[in-house]
């Protein structure tokens, strides 16, 4: 294989971005939309965004040569890409982790003793106000992961408009099965009828959400892998770069990951988990099981978005 | 076998000495002709004239210290941290073959210099594209905006660790009013070096000559918005020899517009957002519905 400049490290740096973004986009609709009637939505969209942009600035000082000059990556904005993703992680880690003062996690001790001096969450205006800087500043967070790579020419496999709903869908889908793993994981705690019933109404609500998103996905990703390898030109000109880059991924070296582990895992699986939850799952006979095949259907959805992260990284570099 | 390493090692003999006996009378000389015209700093590569001896290679190896594998085979090499200029041998299309020297080009625009997000990279004052390795992330942003491979992070620590390494035009020499080690040794002055008008000119005049003499010519990296500073006289189709194209070599902010508005990008990407926004705005006004439906009649 050929010596690629951008591998691992950086295919986690995108996913972990776009699943942060994508879990505080959800976070902020729910609480837009429904109040604190999904209160658990809300909260670990907030934890999943926070921890999730924080591993997405770990992966990327991981992969470079001198992390400790990390202070002037803001020296070239708005011109380099990856001054403005630094830009926008600065700016939503802290917004999220004083909006995580809105729903702080319970269970710890010292959350107790603190939560008295939260006095800015008394104010609904405020919390709409961080509401409203957090959705656009995470829908910048999920853009950015593909215009980081879009705006490289030199690479004409990832310059595509496709590539922005390729990610930004994927970034989404893997938000909400994000939290809907730590919801399914809350199942099993939570004492009494209501409360785990509260919990499969989650369940559900998220399992809808990302049956709708899985298929963007789905048909974004075809249409962007088939696109560049045919040259249609709604996708992208004609380019034999592109076109080899798209054939690593149907007949390649990489058409394993793509079929088995993107496809395969990543989407079809999600997708009929999710249609069959939402078909039968929330029946008698069924109900107990949807936290299970939640949780199942979500670490596919989360191991396909990485390895479709890691495949479009990966063959847009092996061919120049 | 025998008979090919010891004419390596006769030619990689031979790059050494050139460099190490330079008459410095005649580099005294070149000094006052070159540093009085040199506004872009410039390199042709003529590959009609080129007979893949590898002196540049070596010269370049030499010059910047760069590791020498054991018994190397410059023409099939790839451009690494360890190595900043090689000689391929590039069999185009229809067949035929055509030598193609690789290398940072010094782009007069350069994709990697935008995309540098700690503003490592610059140009110096004859149009030279360098790395402050003092600056430097090794982010590898760089690596993959150049369209010819030429840049890539020194993960060895051949150079400098973990920063981004290439051709450097032999900067230090040409301050000095040299020419690049590569161009020195060439023995078939296959490689000239000079202000770059005048380089393009006599890129332009060869493929004139040629295409008299019945030969097909073309030049290749003399735009004036795109183009290099290493321009290559070749006897193919620039990307029948797997040159980039032109599109390939936009730098990464015309890029964005672009992508952006010219190829209906922010269109598909508003579009996404909105029809988005209408679901959700669309989901709530069923709930309320639903929730309104709900309420008892009195």
């Amino acid at each position: 294989m050929e010596v690629i400049a951008w591998g691992w490290e950086i295919a986690l740096a995108l996913f972990f971005g776009g699943l942060g973004g994508g879990a505080f986009i959800i976070a902020v609709i729910t609480s837009i939309i429904s109040g604190d009637k999904y209160k658990e939505i809300i909260k670990f969209g907030n934890y999943v965004g926070v921890v999730g942009a924080i591993l997405c600035i770990l992966f990327f000082a991981l992969d470079a040569g001198h992390p400790e000059r990390a202070a002037f990556l803001y020296s070239n904005l708005p011109t380099s890409m990856i001054s403005v993703g630094s830009t926008i992680l600065s700016i939503i880690i802290p917004l999220g982790i004083v909006y995580v003062s809105y729903h702080p996690p319970e269970a710890l001790p010292l959350v107790q003793t603190i939560k008295k001096w939260f006095f800015w969450t008394k104010s609904f205006m405020l919390r709409r106000f961080i509401e409203a800087v957090l959705f656009f500043v995470a829908c910048g967070l999920v853009g950015y992961t593909s215009f980081v790579l879009g705006v490289v020419w030199a690479k004409p496999f990832w310059h595509t408009p496709l590539l922005v709903i390729v990610f930004f869908s994927s970034g989404i889908s893997t938000g909400l099965m994000a939290i809907g793993l730590l919801s399914s994981f809350l199942y099993p705690v939570v004492q009494g009828e209501h409360p785990k019933k509260v919990i499969v109404e989650v369940l559900h609500r998220l399992d809808v959400a990302d049956a709708y998103m899985v298929v963007i996905e789905l048909g974004a990703i075809v249409s962007y892998v088939f696109g560049m390898y045919y040259g249609i030109p709604i996708v992208a000109p004609k380019n034999p770069i592109a076109a080899a880059s798209a054939a690593t991924l149907l007949y390649g070296e990489l058409s394993l990951i793509f079929w088995i582990l993107v496809i395969v895992i990543g989407i079809l699986t999600p997708l009929i988990g999710c249609i069959l939850l939402a078909w039968k799952g929330r029946t008698a006979r069924f109900i107990k099981w949807y936290p299970v095949v939640m949780a199942i259907i979500a670490i596919c959805a989360l191991v396909g978005g990485v390895f479709m992260r890691y495949s479009i990284v990966v063959a847009g570099q092996l061919i120049h | 076998m025998t008979e090919l390493a010891s004419r390596r090692s006769f030619l990689k003999a031979c790059s050494l000495t050139t460099l190490m006996l330079l008459p410095p009378p005649l580099s005294f000389q070149s000094k006052v002709d070159i540093k009085q015209n040199l506004k872009q700093a410039s390199i042709l590569y003529d590959a009609t004239k080129c007979k893949v001896c590898g002196l540049c290679f070596f010269a370049c190896k030499t010059k910047n210290k760069l590791p020498i594998d054991e018994n190397p085979v410059w023409t099939g090499q790839k451009l690494s941290e360890r190595t900043w200029v090689t000689i391929n041998i590039v069999r185009s299309g229809d067949g035929l073959t055509s030598y193609l020297r690789r290398s940072c080009m010094h782009c007069l625009d350069p994709p990697c210099l935008p995309v540098c997000p700690v503003k490592a990279i610059y140009k110096d004052d004859y149009g030279i594209v360098l790395t402050d390795y003092n600056k430097c992330f090794g982010c590898g942003y760089c690596v993959v905006a150049c369209p010819y491979g030429a840049r890539h992070i020194d993960k060895e620590g051949v150079v400098y660790r973990g920063v981004s390494v290439k051709c450097t035009m032999c900067e230090d020499r040409v301050k000095q009013g040299l020419k690049p080690a590569c161009v020195t040794v060439c023995p078939f002055n296959a490689l000239e070096f000079g202000e770059r008008n005048e380089i393009v000119k006599k890129a332009r005049d060869r493929v004139k000559h040629l295409e008299s003499n019945g030969v097909k010519g073309y030049v290749f990296g003399d735009e004036d918005d795109i183009g290099n500073s290493v321009v290559y006289v070749l006897p193919e189709e620039p990307e029948e020899l797997g040159l980039p194209t032109r599109e390939m070599r936009i730098p990464p902010p015309v890029a964005l517009q672009e992508l952006l508005v010219q190829r209906g990008g922010l269109a598909i990407f508003g579009a996404a957002a909105l029809a988005f926004l209408s679901f959700v705005l669309w989901r709530r006004e069923m709930i309320l519905r639903a929730k309104i439906k709900e309420i008892p009649k009195t």
